[in-house]
């Protein structure tokens, strides 16, 4: 099973945004695609998603073989759900294949041996846990409100929906600030504070193949310039 | 006594710098920030609500914005609560990479407005709308300052020729743009409007703020 570095995989999704974007044509970002599910395959059976692949495929085949047939109202309203939808594939893919490789102490070693701002690192590995607490919470608090049938019998729809957002908001916030609080008390017992330089573990240096991975990555660029200026 | 007072002052800067926790309560604020902006994506479907995406954002994140900055009254808080934006912005596409130093650029002036009284409503409110302009000046200018560039990138990727034609229509008249500017201020402002009442009503009473 393949293993990269963080730097390389960042380095990924970075260029595989700019290199669509930079040619921008429909067979290059399949080949993109196909790149990156490469790459999830290898690393790990796991980590490729076939669900997402699928409904990628779907897009492309809608686009290419139902929008020119389809009525003028129907291929807009389809443009903008196929394309612009489709559009943020190469980025969807390298985020999953970021997040179901990579653990948090990973990147928070890498970034403090890259001597990032402990700021940036801690706030960063907070946002990253948080995500599924977030969603989690977001569960919890709209099933509460589903038993107590808040917001009917509103006639006026925009105090309804004041309504609605009051009482999604303000559990949300108490039990962010709620966990900050206890996730810092948490912290600081194991000396999160600690002006000293803490040691890293789970810290890998670049290997061959992360070097030989960057380069090829950097190569799409360079393609995708070509198809730009030859188009 | 003059021990004292250097001890008094040495606590008072430590107070005012960002520690350990406060990274903790930005990065979790980051967080429900950047779902709301997933949320407000919703407004893309259409090329006319599509102008408005930064608006319906402006609003929701409003009271996310003053819990913040009630909860970390100090220099650098608001900074550092764009990390993630600047960072969304970065791997999105190349215009968002032009929009991300422009996030960092409003926040910088968001931390100037505020960097006098951390508590007054009037200057957050205030810096708060300057800092929504990232999403009305930022995330559009390339489509009303290059339309060409802008409807061939749209055209290249297989939209439809209605839709790419009523985007045009609209990245050829500037004052769609003013339009959206406007309506983002104003939102950002009822976004604020909003976070006060909420914490009013709420958070101050149970002393969470």
């Amino acid at each position: 099973m393949l293993r990269l570095d963080v730097r390389v995989k960042i380095l990924i999704l970075l260029v595989s945004s700019v290199a669509v974007f930079l040619a921008n044509t429909l067979w290059f970002e399949l080949v993109v695609v196909g790149s990156i599910a490469l790459l999830q395959l290898l690393c790990g059976r796991k980590v490729l998603s076939l669900r997402l692949l699928a409904v990628y495929a779907g897009l492309v085949l809608l686009q290419l073989l139902v929008m020119p047939e389809a009525p003028a109202w129907l291929a807009m309203l389809m443009s903008i759900v196929v394309v612009q939808f489709r559009k943020i594939f190469p980025m969807l893919m390298t985020l999953i294949l970021i997040v179901r490789t990579t653990r948090v102490h990973e990147l928070t070693a890498t970034m403090t041996k890259m001597h990032l701002p402990k700021s940036a690192t801690i706030t960063l590995a907070v946002t990253m846990r948080y995500f599924p607490s977030l969603i989690e919470e977001w569960h919890y608090i709209h099933d509460a409100m589903r038993i107590r049938t808040i917001g009917e019998g509103h006639k006026n729809p925009i105090k309804w929906l004041a309504l609605r957002m009051e009482c999604y908001v303000v559990p949300l916030f108490v039990s962010a600030i709620q966990m900050s609080d206890e996730l810092a008390a948490a912290a600081i017992t194991r000396g999160i504070e600690n002006p000293q330089p803490g040691t890293c573990r789970g810290y890998r240096k670049m290997k061959a193949q992360d070097y030989f991975a960057a380069a090829l990555t950097t190569s799409y660029v360079a393609a995708a310039i070509t198809v730009r200026v030859v188009a | 006594m003059n021990t004292m007072n250097e001890t008094m002052t040495h606590r008072q800067k430590s107070q005012s710098k960002l520690a350990a926790k406060d990274f903790i309560i930005i990065g979790i604020f980051s967080a429900i920030s950047f779902a709301l902006m997933l949320v407000a994506a919703v407004a893309n479907i259409t090329p006319y609500t599509y102008l408005f995406y930064g608006a319906v954002f402006a609003f929701l994140n409003g009271p996310v914005y003053l819990v913040l900055t009630a909860k970390v009254p100090k220099k650098g808080a608001i900074l550092l609560f764009h990390t993630v934006p600047f960072i969304y912005m970065m791997i999105s596409n190349v215009f968002g990479m032009i929009n991300a130093v422009l996030v960092v650029a409003f926040a910088v002036v968001a931390e100037v407005i505020v960097s006098r009284n951390r508590q007054s409503f009037k200057r957050l409110a205030v810096s708060y709308v300057i800092l929504m302009f990232w999403e009305s000046v930022g995330s559009l200018f390339f489509m009303f300052l290059m339309p060409e560039f802008y409807i061939e990138q749209m055209t290249g990727l297989g939209v439809d020729p209605v839709y790419v034609q009523t985007i045009s229509m609209i990245a050829h008249n500037i004052g769609w743009w003013i339009l959206a500017i406007a309506v983002t201020a104003v939102t950002s402002f009822l976004g604020v409007l909003a976070g006060k009442s909420i914490m009013k009503k709420h958070l101050q009473k149970a002393g969470i703020v």
